[in-house]
Order: C-alpha cells, then structure tokens, then sequence
C-alpha cells in the first residue's frame, strides 16, 4: 500500500517533464534573483529506531535554516543548511505503578541543493507549476545515555529528489481599508506568493549500524579513536524513502525584501540493512528574505 | 488572512501523516509483548550461549509460562530480571523506574579485596595522582597503584609522573581488585606504558546474524608502543572475582606480555560488549553481543581470565593482605 502510493505520487510528478516535452516555449529575458533566506523553526520531531526500541520518541526543537536562491523564468537554483536541535521523550504506555520512559537529544545537520524548471504549459497569470531534481543529506546525532553504548545513533540518510512545486501569485493588487469604530487600517498593495512543494525521494541511501548496534571494532591501541569505535559496523543501504512537503506564504515590500511563514513536513523511513529507522519533522518556519539582486 | 488559514490547514492535514506512513505504535505493557521482545531480542543478539551452554528455548517454556495478561509490573519485572539472571553475566541487566536486575558475580564469589586493611596497614599516607592512588612500599623498593575503576578517565601527564617517581623500584603493583570495569579506552592507554614493543594481544568477534553462532570475522586487538615514559620493570596485576568488564579486558590483554604477571583470583568476566535496547513497555535492558579471545582463541574474557600466581585473602586476620604479600614477596626475591 505504502509503495503503491510512493508510486503515485512520484508519477504525479514527473508527469509534467513527460507532457512539456512539445509545450510552446516561451522566450522571456531572463532577470536573475538571487536571494539569501534567513530562518527559524519550533519543529515537533517524532523518530523510531526500532535496532533500539520499539518506541516512538517525540518532541520539541528548533532549527535554524540559511537557504540561497538564484531564480530567473527559466530555472530556479535553491541550496542551503539546516540545523536542528531538540529533546524527545519516548512515548511508551500509560503505567499506573511507576512510568517508565527515555529521554534523548536530537541534532540534525541536513544540506540540500534544488534545481527547478518552470512547465511553460501549465504557466498563467497568477500561477506557475515548476519540476526539478534535487539532493539532499541529512546526518543525524542522537543522544540517549539509557541505552548506555547502544546511545549514540548516528544515522546518515541521504536522497535523490524528484521536486513539484505550485506557486500562486496572491498579491493584493489593490489597496484596501478598514474601519472598526474609530480604528481604521489601511492595506497597500503588496506582492504575495503562496507555494506548495513536493520532494520526494527516488534513490534513497542511509548509514546505519549492522547487526547489533555496537560492534566491537578492530583496536588499535591509543590510535583508534571514539569515531571510529563508533561507526564500526555501520552499512550503508540503499531503501527505504524520503518525502517532503512544504506550504509557504511570502510576502514582499517595496525594498525588495520579504518575510515567510511556512509549514514543513519531513518524512524519513530508512529500513538499513536489519532494522528500521524512521522519523518525522513538523516545522512552523518563519524566514527573513533578503533579496540581493545585483541590479535591482 | 485566507491564505494563513489555507497554511494553517494545511499545517494540520499533515500533522498526523507519519503515522499512517510508519506503521502501528509498538508500545505495550502487556506481559506476554515484553517477554516476547526480550526473549527476542536476547535470542538473535546475545553472544554466549554456546560457552555458557544455555538452553535459551527451554528458559523460554520454563519463564513464559509464570507470566499472565493481569500480572502486576513488579511480578513481570522479577520473572524478566530472573530470565536475564540465566545469562549469568553482570552484562546482563534489566532497568526500570523500581529496580535493576543483576546477577553479581563478586558477591557469588570469595571476597578478596579489603580497602581499610590496604588504607590502615600499607597505604596510611598514599598520593592521588588523577585516577590513581600511589605510593611506595617495602622501603621504597615497590610501587603501588591503585586503580579502582575503568571509568575514571586516565591521562598521560598523571601517568608520566607516577612512572617518573617510581622509576627506580624494582617492580610494581597495579591493584584492579574490584575495580568492575567502564571505558575500553583507558585499557591501552595504562597497558601501553608497560609494552616493550607493539603487540598483537587478543581477538574480538560480534554476533552477526540470527544463529546463535553466527559472529563476525576476528578482529584485532593491539597494544602500540608509546612515546610517553614507560616502566620497565617487572609489574604484578592485583585481580579478583570484582575485577569485571574492561577490568577482566585488561588481565586478558596482559598474557601477551610476558613481563606481566596476574596474582589473586580469577577475574569476574564480562568479555563481552553490552549492547543497549528498550522494551515495549520503556524498561530498558543490556546484555552481551561480542567476544574477547586471547592469542590462542581461548575466551578466558567471559567465564574469567584465571591469576599466573593464585592467591588468597584470609578474613580472619584484617591485619594482613596475603595477595599484596605474595605480590611483594615476589618482585623483591
């Protein structure tokens, strides 16, 4: 069922590339924007490391992301980093004798990279439909001194991207006022742009622990350093899956520059070569946009 | 407005979606989904069931059948904590919020370690030097020291100046009596002040598959020359059945050289590396997944690594530490 539904959605798509082969194209001088995002996250991560526990460890964080943006009508270049930090509590069952449970720290260092290209065939007025590739990794520093040297897990989780994005031009063209008793407000026009993406993986890779989740490695006296006893045994894969969504609200003043309010979902399920882990990231995301295009 | 609403809705159609994606929550406190983990988990993971000759099926009939839907957590934690007892391995443990199960090895065995007799009678003045009690004895012709647990954390400079002051001794002792283990770390950094030269000193293996004897290629173990000072002198290695975990990693280690020599009882055990997991219900619990074997595939590590030299303290006279006299005796013949 899960599989079927990846499916769906990756053919979803991709299946604009496979119509916008014979679209018209469209011939437009390209202006080039190039922008610098400053963000800031309250996250709810959720994650499962079931060569651990069965549990579902849940939480709070915050993540701080600097994403840079090169746009023209032709194509989009979007990278950045994104750093996550949070503390999760293990959601195991209600005890009326003494509750037990773990706690664990999360930290996340994700880089990415994006390229879009807008579907001329599916471009109106207000909307734009863009299609791309992307990668992303993720390196993950979990922390949970219960499980004494099973505690650290240091997964890597890297992936492939097919990119859908929609954006709707949902600027307030005219100025509008209001008046409530003796308040009265008064909105300019301002240039508003909301967007909805999809990524989804399409060749995903995670390096995980082997067998058991510590292993007893080759030592060589002093040189053998923590890292390496560490990591023994851990197998990269490739499996599992990756999605990613994002709604995001812009809004633009005259300067050029902008503040996003944006809601993200991220969704990890990496099998490794014995057992799964999983994990999730709700974000609410506000971002400081700074445009720097050189001749504006 | 409408468009914050559209995130915030958006916000919320997803906010669930992981769930559905991952699979069903496998937290339980029912009895029989926490045995059946444990003994899971133990059955494809724990390392010695071959050495110990533990029948791990038979303690499945025999501990399944004390557990029932309605048992309290205090009655299902005594029947886990007495499967996990089987093991007979203090690497063997399970945790919760009430209690921690151990098997003690030390207690089932002879004391023979006496801190106020050492502190009393030999030691009334000793140093402490970073993780090390110290001090000479028999008129300064030995060195002592005391190390009394693998997880204090040994530095270079703390061993350069024991190693400075006691340079002209003509022989040490290195007390690891009940010292019950911690970070494999600090074993070469302190055996590696005594290596004449690089040195091959055990094997490792790691349970790699769902056989109870399935275990990884041997990996190495060595012992590297280092460029801090060193001791050259003959060096008697005080251990007994509380010397446990990286402690018996050590008497283990300190058969490939031959100017080391082991006095007292046989270390405790613990040759194994306790790899760590939760329950259904949040308990958490450890037990061993590798192996040490010395240069000739013997795996002393686990049923414990037996003294060059026996000794024995006598009780009856707290006086007297008859496993430091036999250690002295020796190194001033």
């Amino acid at each position: 069922m899960k599989t079927k539904l990846l499916l769906l959605i990756t053919m979803f798509i991709l299946s604009p590339w496979l119509s916008a082969q014979n679209a018209p194209h469209v011939e437009e001088f390209p202006i080039t924007e190039r922008w610098y995002l400053n963000s800031v996250s309250f996250a709810l991560p959720v994650y499962r490391d079931f060569a651990t526990s069965p549990l579902f460890y849940s939480g709070i964080g915050l993540s701080l992301d600097n994403q840079w943006i090169n746009s023209n009508n032709r194509r989009d270049h979007r990278m950045g980093l994104d750093f996550l930090f949070g503390f999760a509590l293990s959601d195991g069952p209600k005890s009326d004798y003494f509750p037990a449970g773990g706690e664990s720290f999360v930290t996340a260092l994700t880089a990415y990279y994006e390229y879009l290209r807008p579907l001329p065939k599916y471009r109106g007025e207000d909307f734009k439909w863009k299609v791309g590739a992307g990668g992303i990794l993720t390196q993950n520093a979990r922390g949970n001194l219960n499980l004494q040297n099973a505690g650290l897990g240091l997964e890597s989780l890297g992936s492939l991207m097919g990119i859908s994005r929609w954006e709707w031009d949902v600027s307030r063209k005219t100025a509008k006022e209001k008046k409530f008793l003796f308040l009265k407000k008064r909105w300019e026009p301002q240039k508003r742009v909301l967007a909805f993406q999809l990524n989804v993986g399409l060749l995903n890779f995670n390096h995980r622990p082997g067998y058991n989740y510590v292993d007893f490695p080759d030592i060589d006296g002093t040189l053998t350093n923590n890292l390496q006893f560490l990591l023994d045994g851990y197998q990269w894969s490739m499996n599992g899956y990756r999605l990613g969504t994002k709604v995001e609200l812009s809004r633009f003043y005259r300067s050029g520059n902008g503040l996003r309010i944006s809601y993200l979902w991220d969704v990890i399920h990496a099998p490794g070569q014995h057992q799964s882990f999983q994990m999730a990231v709700h974000r609410i995301q506000t971002s400081m946009i700074i445009n720097n295009r050189k001749n504006k | 407005m409408k468009n914050t609403i559209l995130l915030l809705f958006a916000a919320l159609a997803f906010s669930s979606c992981e769930k559905a994606l991952f699979g069903p929550d496998k937290a339980s406190g029912n009895p029989f989904d926490n045995f059946d983990y444990l003994w899971g988990e133990i059955d494809a993971k724990y390392s010695y069931f071959q050495l110990k000759d533990i029948d791990w099926d038979l303690i499945r009939e025999e501990y399944r059948a004390q557990i029932s839907e309605d048992m309290s957590e205090d009655a299902l934690f005594e029947v886990l904590g007495a499967m996990m007892n089987e093991l007979k391995d203090d690497h063997s443990n399970l945790v919760s919020p009430f209690n921690i199960s151990r098997y003690n090895v030390a207690l089932r065995n002879k004391k023979n370690y006496y801190q106020r007799t050492l502190e009393e009678f030999y030691l009334p003045n000793a140093r402490i030097t970073g993780a090390f009690v110290h001090d000479f004895l028999a008129d300064g012709q030995v060195a002592y020291w005391r190390y009394s647990s693998f997880m204090n954390p040994v530095d270079d400079t703390a061993l350069d100046y024991l190693i400075q002051r006691y340079s002209q001794t003509k022989g040490l002792i290195l007390d690891l009596r009940e010292n019950g283990g911690g970070a494999v770390v600090n074993i070469p950094m302190i055996l590696q002040r005594f290596a004449p030269e690089r040195r091959l000193a055990a094997y490792s293996i790691t349970r790699n598959g769902p056989g109870r004897n399935d275990f990884s290629e041997r990996r190495e173990f060595y012992i590297n020359e280092t460029k801090f000072e060193k001791y050259t002198q003959p060096v008697l290695v005080l251990i007994d059945r509380g010397s446990y975990s990286a402690t018996t990693f050590f008497a283990l280690l300190t058969k490939a050289f031959d100017n080391i020599t082991l006095v007292g009882d046989t270390t405790g055990g613990g040759g194994g590396l306790p790899n760590g997991g939760q329950l259904p219900n949040g308990w958490f619990y450890r037990f061993s997944v590798s192996q040490i074997l010395d240069l000739q595939g013997n795996n002393f590590a686990e049923q414990g690594v037996p003294a060059d030299i026996p000794a024995s303290f006598d009780e009856s006279d707290l006086t007297k530490d008859e496993i430091l006299e036999l250690a002295l005796d020796r190194l001033l013949r």
